[in-house]
């Protein structure tokens, strides 16, 4: 299965929903390592299931926020006003008594180096924990930033190769502002089509390319909905393009009607 | 602390880096940043498993617990933190109503209209009720598949056999309904 193919098959919504089985949720956890685009595709899908549950939310009795933070460790910061020692009264004569006191400030020292070198080890670490976290997530940005980086090159050089026949599709009387670009590789047969300028397509509905060859339309796919740069299918011999709005997953034959953009080659 | 106190008094909502990061360090005011804004989605998702509101009162300590003392296997690159702490809700709360009855599900299926009633009283987050509308843009048919798979915890296989339609429909209807959230909400 391609990812374009995964991305409609309606399996990660069920990832998302924790309704897959083990082995299935493996595959996914592994492909979206690879995959960049399923990746964000199953943010977008958490984000839709995150408001699914937001528009459930229920506030909770106030009573409960007391009873849980009782039940939870919480980080504190010491204060160091030890009370103890002034409650110790005790008769001793001369200098036991000044061997006492002393024996008990040195404890109090003691103690309180001790809990203050506690507390800063702590803060410190909450530190260091935080600034690691920091470090991950911009790790991620750069990862994320040289994939995109990868992907603007592969588009460049497609649009710029001269092999590339640059083809513009004009709107047509159903959307007459629409545009569309295909680049065809006159070596591979490879099409690429650019559709930043279609209208953006309802949720049940997706654009799909076509070819014309010996005036009949050939189906070069369906476009995804989430990247406006798409390879698509291999052709020969076409001698113009088309875009029609399908429902989703496209269809084996064009609706005329809704024919948004074409142009000849 | 720092950091949070002054996302705070910038009156913005939550932002997940800066939340990560208090969390780990444990503070009292990491958990009630938390609480104040993560509390009725939990409590809401824990209600709809549930439906009882006993029972979820004790799930909801029970799921807070849980995320504050496993907070370290959170991992940022599989979901996102909000995500993470609703699967916490939900599969805590789906566990509970599986131990506490063996009896079948048809049970539930008599409380369906518990979650209707208990929107309406006035303890509704408020935030909730403008969103609440935008569901009524699924289907009858989409909505009782998600409220299968992702408030009692049906697998797809399960899904299906309950509704009587075959497994790719459970998908595409999931997908159809998904897509319809994501243009409303997203």
């Amino acid at each position: 299965m391609n990812i374009k193919e995964i991305i409609e098959s309606g399996s990660l919504e069920l990832y998302v929903m924790g309704a897959l089985t083990p082995e299935e949720t493996k595959e996914i956890d592994g492909l979206r390592k690879l995959h960049p685009e399923l990746n964000e595709e199953i943010h977008r899908i958490e984000d839709a299931m995150i408001a699914y549950a937001d528009s459930h939310a229920v506030k909770p009795k106030e009573e409960l926020k007391e009873k849980i933070a009782e039940k939870l460790n919480f980080s504190v910061k010491l204060d160091m006003e030890s009370e103890m020692v002034d409650s110790i009264s005790i008769q001793m004569p001369g200098i036991y008594r000044y061997a006492a006191a002393a024996s008990i400030a040195f404890i109090i020292a003691l103690s309180g180096t001790t809990f203050y070198f506690n507390y800063q080890y702590k803060e410190t670490s909450n530190q260091l924990a935080a600034l690691q976290s920091e470090k991950t997530q911009l790790a991620n940005q750069v990862k994320y930033l040289s994939g995109e980086s990868d992907r603007v090159k592969g588009e460049l050089a497609i649009a710029s190769s001269p092999a590339s026949k640059k083809i513009a599709l004009q709107g047509t009387k159903v959307s007459p502002d629409s545009k569309a670009v295909v680049y065809w590789d006159a070596a591979s047969h490879t099409t690429y089509v650019n559709s930043t300028n279609l209208p953006i397509a309802a949720a049940d509905k997706q654009y799909q390319l076509w070819a014309i060859v010996d005036g009949k339309p050939v189906d070069l796919g369906v476009i995804s909905k989430d990247s406006a740069f798409n390879t698509m299918k291999q052709v020969e011999n076409a001698t113009a393009f088309a875009i029609t709005l399908e429902p989703l997953g496209g269809k084996p034959t064009p609706t005329m009607e809704a024919m948004y953009v074409m142009g000849g080659v | 602390m720092g950091a949070l106190t002054r996302y705070l008094e910038q009156g913005k909502k939550y932002d997940e880096e800066l939340l990560y990061i208090e969390l780990k360090s444990k503070s009292k005011k990491a958990f009630e940043y938390l609480y104040d804004n993560y509390s009725p989605a939990l409590y809401g998702v824990i209600l709809n498993v549930l439906r009882d509101e006993e029972s979820s009162n004790d799930a909801l300590q029970e799921v807070f617990v849980k995320i504050w003392n496993n907070f370290d296997s959170y991992d940022p690159l599989k979901s996102r933190l909000y995500t993470w702490m609703l699967n916490i809700a939900r599969n805590h709360a789906i566990d509970k109503l599986r131990s506490k009855t063996t009896a079948d599900r048809k049970d539930l299926k008599k409380d369906k209209d518990f979650v209707q009633t208990h929107g309406t009283q006035p303890e509704q987050f408020t935030d909730g009720i403008g969103l609440r509308k935008l569901i009524d843009h699924l289907d009858e048919d989409q909505k009782v598949v998600i409220d299968l798979l992702y408030f009692q915890g049906f697998t797809q296989v399960e899904a299906a056999e309950e509704l009587n339609i075959p497994l790719g429909t459970v998908k595409s209807r999931v997908r159809i309904a998904i897509h319809k959230l994501r243009k409303y909400f997203v």
